[in-house]
């Protein structure tokens, strides 16, 4: 029993790190209609900057994090003046290479700069683990899980109570209206990508401390991070939630009690009866 | 018109258009120069993908071995490196060879890494007769398949599984044991010899986990083995694996001290895992620049070599690389130029070779088989010899 609840935690505390990883693909196509295959790239960056404050700036985690958040969101935003502006009214078959391209081309960036070896990020909390009762937690990833929840409320609050939310709402609504209405689109659009950037960055910061940081985990962030939304619904905060705790929770009791090692093939096999059954995922709209 | 339904059907297929993508890319080799007196030896070796740490250490031993080659030895003829990636994937691997050898005219090839890579190429060189020199591929089947141009600069699996399942029977008393392995031609080779010897010295298999490569989520192993009754957990882990795995096996409580590893690279334990975690857990490698005790002059001019280079002590797979260029740079010499025959036969005349692991031929295996050496972690993260076995 307590083997049990000792795997349903750590497949809420590995559910709540895909919700954290897929929330930046969740806004940026809710709002602009893209898919970005540069998210998971995006999300190593994160824990690069972070690393690369700590270790050769000798800055302490929080200011490396705050830093990295920062960093990856205007990185993020840049993009969109710089390279996706030019897609626009272009299918979405273009954003995916152009971004799966980028990707690439970041990925070789960070190792020319960083190498290949793995790193770690080291965490700020002085235990290692949390006990709860009989289960324990990772204090690193119980970290993450908060991180993920507060990110979630901000981002729903942001987007519900402020101007901002509000013009975002409505360019993901309907762009020409929005355009009509005196929403600056150019502009709005760069600050999704810089909110999804940000988001894809700090889940990498709070993320990484708990294992390694290495280049070569982007792609397969990116796939879990699509397979929870494409599951959760498109563009849906609360699909992506939804989706994330499920997949964590699932792939937890089989590789515990079933088969080990078999994350992406039960994460695939989710999208397949998603894609067969409900197309619009669990929680997306029918357009 | 766009629709939700739409979206998801694409972007699933863009997934699995990146998957495929993945697996389908192709390396970077320059031409080779041609130049009378210059001989191109091709390298593969995954530069980048999971084990793209390992290739750089690995070439980085390389071309120490065969910049010296060609600063120090007058009137050989002058060794150049073309390199490809195989990306850790077979089919990447078989493009890379078919480079090397249709275009680039190479006279014989160092690598790959991965065993299943190395099972894809070896068959191909052993028909068009190109010597291949690999460092790493330990999987035994490798070596059975009895192939006239296949060497290796290292030990098998064969060797290392027996020597470390001897140790920790003998010295340490494991009796019930649990094998936590990389779902690779590597790592279930391992844990396949390592369990027939275990069972063999009366010992019986406590669990047998395997989990694939890139994976650095060990939670519910961890919780797995929490209730299992075990002696001794045997690793078969590589890169930024380990780290993870050793670290979130000891949060769960499982003590490093019933934790062994094969050839893992200790200042990657150490920086990535802590020294809390991994103090007291054994591993076995043929290689220690840590102490002199253990060091000879070629491996001390080594390791100031590469700590020069590369601001860091070699590990055992720059030392591998490192072998494997001085095999290939004293059968150019004694061939005297890039025919691929000659070299064959300079390698088959098995001289012996001064080494990182001293004075070394080759078996009848076409291999190498270094002493093997028994470590644990200290306190503070440091490993020490604690225990030399070999097959004598």
């Amino acid at each position: 029993m307590i083997e049990l609840a000792q795997q349903l935690l750590n497949g809420v505390v590995t559910g709540a790190g895909f919700v954290l990883m897929a929330l930046g693909v969740t806004i940026l196509f809710g709002v602009l209609k893209v898919i970005n295959f540069a998210h998971g790239i995006l999300y190593v960056l994160g824990g690069y900057i972070a690393f690369a404050f700590m270790s050769s700036a000798g800055l302490a985690y929080w200011p490396s994090l705050a830093l990295s958040i920062l960093l990856t969101g205007c990185f993020s935003a840049l993009l969109y003046p710089i390279l996706l502006r030019w897609l626009s009214g272009r299918d979405l078959g273009a954003s995916m290479i152009l971004t799966f391209g980028l990707a690439m081309i970041i990925e070789e960036v960070i190792r020319f700069i960083w190498g290949a070896a793995p790193y770690s990020i080291p965490s700020p909390l002085t235990a290692n683990t949390v006990q709860l009762g009989p289960v324990y937690v990772n204090a690193q990833l119980a970290f993450a899980v908060m991180g993920s929840a507060v990110l979630v409320g901000l981002l729903i609050l942001a987007l519900n109570k402020t101007r901002l939310g509000l013009q975002i709402r409505a360019l993901a609504e309907d762009q020409t209206m929005a355009e009509m209405l005196g929403v600056r689109v150019g502009l709005l659009s760069s600050v999704t990508w810089g909110i999804g950037g940000a988001l894809t960055g700090a889940a990498g910061a709070l993320i990484i401390p708990a294992y390694t940081l290495e280049s070569t985990s982007a792609f397969h962030t990116a796939i879990m991070a699509f397979a929870v939304v494409i599951v959760g619904g498109l563009g849906s905060i609360w699909g992506t939630v939804v989706a994330g705790l499920s997949l964590g929770i699932v792939t937890a009791l089989v590789d515990g009690y079933v088969l080990s090692g078999m994350n992406e093939v039960i994460a695939f096999t989710l999208l397949l009866l998603i894609l067969l059954f409900k197309p619009q995922g669990l929680l997306g709209r029918v357009a | 018109m766009w629709t939700r339904a739409r979206g998801t059907q694409l972007v699933a297929a863009a997934a699995g258009l990146a998957i495929t993508a993945s697996a389908c890319g192709g390396g970077g080799g320059t031409a080779a120069e041609g130049a009378e007196g210059v001989v191109s030896i091709g390298v593969i070796y995954p530069m980048s993908g999971p084990n793209a740490f390992v290739a750089e250490e690995m070439l980085n031993g390389l071309q120490i071995a065969i910049d010296e080659h060609n600063e120090t030895s007058a009137g050989a003829p002058e060794i150049k490196l073309l390199i490809e990636d195989d990306q850790s994937t077979a089919n990447t691997g078989v493009s890379a060879f078919q480079k090397l050898v249709d275009r680039d005219q190479v006279s014989a090839i160092v690598g790959p890494f991965n065993s299943d890579v190395a099972a894809a190429v070896a068959p191909l060189a052993e028909t068009e007769g190109v010597p291949l020199i690999a460092t790493g591929a330990t999987a035994t089947h490798l070596i059975e398949a009895d192939r006239k141009t296949f060497y290796r600069a290292n030990s098998g699996n064969g060797l290392q599984a027996v020597l470390t399942m001897q140790y920790v029977t003998e010295e340490l008393g494991w009796e019930r044991v649990g094998f936590i392995y990389q779902e690779t031609d590597w790592g279930e080779d391992l844990r396949n010899i390592s369990r027939t010897e275990l069972e063999e010295r009366g010992g019986t298999v406590a669990f047998d986990i395997a989990y694939p490569p890139g994976t650095t989520n060990f939670m519910t192993t961890a919780t797995k083995i929490g209730g299992q009754d075990y002696d001794g957990i045997v690793v078969a882990a590589l890169g930024g694996e380990a780290a993870p795995l050793v670290r979130q096996l000891t949060q769960a409580g499982v003590e490093a001290e019933r934790i062994a590893g094969y050839s893992i690279d200790p200042d990657q334990m150490l920086e990535n895992a802590g020294a809390e975690a991994i103090a007291g857990m054994y591993m076995s490698t043929p290689f220690d620049p840590w102490n002199d005790e253990f060091t000879n002059e070629v491996s001390k001019a080594f390791i100031e070599e590469y700590e020069g280079r590369h601001n860091s002590k070699p590990t055992l797979y720059a030392a591998q690389g490192n072998l494997a260029g001085k095999l290939i740079a004293q059968a150019v010499t004694i061939a005297g130029g890039g025919d691929r025959q000659a070299i064959m036969d300079a390698l088959d005349e098995n001289r012996p070779i001064e080494s990182v692991y001293g004075k070394i031929t080759l078996t009848e295996n076409q291999d190498v088989e270094p002493p093997l050496l028994i470590q644990q972690f200290q306190a503070d993260g440091t490993p020490v010899t604690i225990g030399r076995v070999s097959e004598d």
